[in-house]
């Protein structure tokens, strides 16, 4: 029992890590319809600003995480400006596509210069908690009440202030929420912004794990958006339950069946939850327009 | 036949490119260009027309590959026989994969076919009797590089024959109703679940067929060959080319193919200057390279249908 | 329909300009070039004295070639590649080898074995050179090696420890990275003879470096009389190692073997210190660098690993003339940092010279092959024998241990057999 109790434990804690990131594209998604793929890399650039911050600039923790989300805010708005906006308006697909070059666009050029991956220093150090048999790392702790610390934040933000309801407009009819005053442009800014530090801020949490470099978010990335979808797209609670649990699924396979076949018996499971409730787990019902 | 012509002087044109360009290197490259070009028009015919999505079309490819691999090393079939049979693998795969997930829409069917094409590779890491797991297969090549070319070519101008005809058909009508609304379709008596899947199991045909062909030209197949980036980069292909075009998947093709190659010697640029080309397209001509075409001849019109 | 044409003629304009573009050298004569299986050397011109024209060998230049990864996720290893280009710089300004520079040149394969094969075939038809030296990827390597080897061309020193190089002895291929079934002999008779451990578990990387050393480690232990209690294979891609950590516990095993690469592995360790299981780990070298400490603190402390190249941040090493020679001269040339890979390549690029050097001025393959298998028991960053049976290069490793963050040489010279 002790086992099955621990791997849980460190199922969660991946799983914070996948709801962080499965946040953020949530988040754009949201308000605009559009999966982000860049949304790691982004958060990639993001830690190594953080970590430039630190090394270079011999910056405490505390300045080089506000350092990091300044930039990951300051990208995301460059971003959606100046290659996302021009796209607005034409199909799904070639949205995502775009995402896709950015993804491309980033990692390409990070690669250039970085050859090695750096070590990243936790936010909280110290030694594991032991409770009757079971580890747990005071970081993981940390992790999992931030993720969900930012959940709760964030739904009551889009459910009861103005500022939400309006995001929440823009994503299901543009053209109305414009007319009825919400600033669209600035609309897709914030979110933008608001999405790129929800993956600095995963970013800075991974990368302890992972260490630091070009491809560390590559896993993760995928891994938050089958959370996301295995929640319910457009649901924060759901991305962070849908994160939690593709983590805690993970390691119970490895635990229990298979080490390198996880990855396809972790996505045989989500999609068979799929089948039965094609929603997700805490996703509106799909409604289709005729 | 009138519409016969161009295309024959097309593939005519293309057919004799070897005697110009010389270098079985670059025939090679040339080769692979048309590999990813028959991938392309197959997975065009998916997104485009049909408007599904396919996240992990690179798993078709790795199937179809082994599947040739495995005929012609081990039951010493003849590539004209493996190659249809690769396809055909590939295939019944693909049905059996989108009668329950085409059930699925939007991004569920994304994350679908995202989870197929991580799972594959892993699966024949795994299977390791049959598909020589890390160490991979070593099948016969070409007898040339110039006669893959010719061959790949070959298949190619088939396979877009078979692609075209079908636009122009009722099936193919058929398909662009499901792609456009599902509800009227249905209203109409197109039965979805035959649709979607008879398309889906046919754009893994021709993936399939293009991972047999690519593997006889490279002469090995490994289980990190058709991987996500793969299939990332041939969805970027479609769009790229223009959706529901098929010269217009045969130019992506070639242009995302050659980038690599082109910029192979320059330090590690290669990523960055694929991705700014994507994001350039996209930007700026939203409906593919065919549009080019249209814009060059000033005419406005739609690049489908 | 037209748009096939104005496609076709855009695919023409493209693949010219492409090939047009990325030369820039004349084009050879094409009746020969078009062939895959053209003979790389040209036919002796009738003059009294038959000098033989060899590919890649001019009276003022040596060109060489390899591939790597610089882009995709396995472009951390690229700069073993760029390690070639500094060394040879510095090379040539010192007057080159017998009078003449090395050129070397690096294809991008982005370790796409499909890559591969046309970018080799580009470099020995179109560069023509004389040898590859440092190809990086087992896969790449296994697609390309037919056509290297029906090319007559040698490859020295592949990057990678895979045994295929060296068993079976191909023509013109030389080993040098100690390879994953020697390491798994060293680290199985240390476990045994040294530490006295019988239960073993196995912890690899699931592809075809890690599988290597799974299968003639799990042979050496069976061998042995000791017990495999697991086998856990993981991909290089995770980044939760909790439940492998929580597995190999599981398994009561008292030594874990294991082939990883670096980052992976110090997530490993990090994730068994969080429990409290504290087996001897024992591992290959590709496991260790400078940054395996930094990534895994405290919890790589005490671990062993395979050595077979000195490590330079120990201050005894300081004056071995190799490392000597790259600290002072490798950022002089280059922009590279002072990491594993870079002394890797430097002792590639350094035996390479040693093998030029040896060959004389009248240089051809033959006499490469044959300078190659003077080498008996060379002593330079690495000792390298090579023979016509033997090419295996580096044979000899021997234990390190990490104590206080720095790998410490903790046994003699361990030989295979």
């Amino acid at each position: 029992m002790t086992d099955f109790l621990q791997y849980v434990i460190g199922g969660l804690a991946a799983g914070s890590l996948y709801a962080l990131a499965a946040m953020g594209l949530t988040l754009i998604y949201k308000t605009s319809e559009v999966v982000n793929f860049a949304n790691g890399e982004m958060a990639m650039l993001s830690t190594f600003a953080a970590y430039l911050l630190l090394t270079r600039f011999q910056a405490p923790y505390w300045v080089a995480f506000l350092g990091a989300m300044a930039f990951a805010a300051l990208l995301g708005i460059l971003l959606e400006r100046f290659f996302m906006r021009p796209v607005q308006k034409a199909n799904h697909l070639n949205q995502i596509m775009l995402t896709l070059g950015i993804f491309m666009l980033l990692n390409g050029t990070v690669s250039v210069y970085v050859y090695e991956p750096r070590a990243f220093p936790r936010p909280v150090q110290g030694t594991p908690y032991e409770i009757g048999g079971l580890f747990v790392s005071p970081d993981s702790v940390l992790i999992f009440a931030i993720a969900t610390a930012l959940m709760l934040g964030l739904y009551l933000f889009f459910k009861h202030t103005l500022a939400g309801i309006a995001l929440r407009a823009t994503a299901q009819n543009l053209i109305t929420s414009r007319l009825m005053g919400v600033p669209a442009g600035r609309v897709y800014a914030i979110t933008w912004a608001f999405a790129a530090m929800l993956g600095g801020v995963a970013g800075m949490l991974i990368a302890p794990t992972t260490g630091l470099d070009p491809n560390f978010m590559g896993d993760v990335a995928i891994k938050a958006f089958a959370g996301a979808i295995l929640g319910g797209l457009g649901s924060l609670p759901g991305a962070v339950a849908g994160g939690l649990l593709l983590g805690v699924l993970e390691n119970l396979i490895v635990g229990y069946i298979s080490t390198d076949l996880k990855a396809v018996f972790a996505f045989s499971l989500i999609l068979l939850v799929l089948v039965i409730r094609p929603q997700g787990i805490m996703g509106a019902p799909v409604r289709r327009r005729v | 036949m009138r519409r016969y012509l161009w295309p024959a002087v097309g593939f005519g044109l293309a057919a004799a490119l070897p005697f110009v360009i010389t270098g079985s290197y670059r025939h090679n490259i040339m080769a692979l260009m048309l590999v990813y070009a028959i991938a392309a028009v197959g997975l065009n015919l998916l997104v485009g027309i049909a408007g599904q999505i396919s996240m992990g079309h690179g798993a078709f490819m790795l199937i179809g590959g082994y599947t040739s691999a495995i005929l012609t090393l081990k039951a010493g079939l003849p590539l004209w026989l493996s190659i249809p049979a690769a396809g055909v693998a590939a295939a019944l795969v693909g049905f059996v994969l989108g009668l329950p997930a085409l059930r699925l829409h939007g991004h569920f069917l994304a994350l679908a076919t995202l989870s197929f094409g991580v799972a594959i590779p892993q699966i024949a890491m795994k299977w390791g009797s049959v598909t020589g797991g890390a160490m991979g297969l070593s099948p016969k090549g070409f007898a040339s590089d110039r006669i893959a070319y010719w061959t790949v070519l070959g298949v190619l101008a088939l396979l877009v024959w078979v692609a075209d005809n079908l636009l122009r058909s009722r099936p193919g009508r058929a398909l662009r109703a499901v792609r456009d609304s599902e509800v009227v379709a249905l209203s109409m008596g197109i039965s979805l679940v035959w649709a979607k899947t008879s398309i889906f199991a046919l754009s893994a045909f021709f993936a399939g067929v293009a991972g047999a062909l690519g593997t006889h030209l490279a002469g090995f197949i490994n289980p990190t060959d058709y991987n996500m980036l793969i299939s990332f980069q041939l969805l970027a292909t479609v769009v790229v080319g223009g959706l529901g075009s098929i010269p217009g998947s045969i130019a992506g093709a070639v242009l995302v193919t050659f980038l690599p190659f082109a910029f192979s010697r320059s330090k590690g640029w290669a990523s960055t200057i694929e991705g700014l080309a994507i994001i350039g397209i996209v930007i700026f001509l939203p409906y593919g390279l065919a549009s080019l075409v249209q814009k060059l001849r000033g005419v406005r019109r739609r690049a489908a249908s | 329909m037209k748009r096939i044409l104005a496609t076709t003629v855009a695919l023409l304009l493209l693949v010219l300009a492409g090939c047009g573009g990325s030369t820039g050298s004349k084009e050879a004569a094409p009746a020969s070039s078009s062939d895959s299986t053209a003979a790389t050397n040209q036919p002796a011109t009738p003059t009294p004295e038959p000098k033989k024209e060899v590919p890649g060998v001019t009276d003022t230049e040596i060109v060489i070639g390899t591939w790597m990864p610089l882009t995709g996720p396995a472009s951390p290893w690229g700069i073993i590649g760029r390690t070639y280009e500094a060394y040879f710089k510095m090379v040539n300004e010192k007057g080159g080898i017998h009078g003449r520079k090395v050129r070397v040149i690096i294809e991008d394969d982005g370790y796409n074995p499909a890559k591969t094969v046309p970018l080799v075939k580009k470099m020995v038809e179109q560069d023509k050179v004389f040898l590859f030296m440092g190809g990086l990827g087992t896969a790449s390597g296994t697609a390309v090696m037919p056509y290297i080897v029906e090319n007559k061309v040698p490859h020295l020193a592949p990057s990678t420890g895979s045994g295929h190089w060296s068993n079976p002895v191909s023509p013109g291929y030389y080993a040098w990275q100690i390879n994953y079934a020697t390491e798994a002999k060293i680290l199985v008779k240390y476990g045994f003879d040294t530490l006295g451990k019988k239960k073993y578990a196995i912890f690899y990387q699931n592809d075809d470096y890690g599988k290597e050393g799974l299968d003639t480690a799990k042979a050496e232990v069976l061998k042995r009389g000791g017990e495999v209690v697991a086998e856990v294979p993981y991909n290089v891609t995770d980044t939760d190692y909790s439940g492998y950590a929580l597995k190999l516990k599981q398994s009561g095993a008292e030594a874990v073997l294991a082939w990883p690469s670096v980052k992976q592995y110090a997530s490993l360790l990090k994730e068994a210190e969080k429990i409290g299981y504290k087996p001897a780990w024992l591992a290959s070298a590709t496991g260790n660098d400078q940054s395996l400490t930094q990534l895994a603190g405290s919890a790589a402390e005490g671990a062993y690993f395979v050595a077979y190249l000195p490590d330079p941040n120990d201050p005894a090493n300081a004056n071995i003339p190799a490392i000597k020679e790259w600290r002072e001269n490798l950022q002089k040339y280059s922009d590279l940092p002072f990491a594993n890979f870079t002394l890797y390549g430097w002792g590639q690029s350094r035996m390479l010279h040693e093998i030029l050097n040896r060959a004389g001025k009248d240089l051809t393959r033959e006499s490469f092959e044959k300078a190659a298998q003077s080498l008996k028991d060379w002593q330079d960053l690495a000792t390298v024998t090579y023979t016509a049976d033997d090419r295996r290069g580096i044979t000899t490793g021997w234990i390190a241990q990490v104590k206080n963050g720095v790998s410490v040489k903790v046994s003699d010279v361990i030989k295979a057999d």
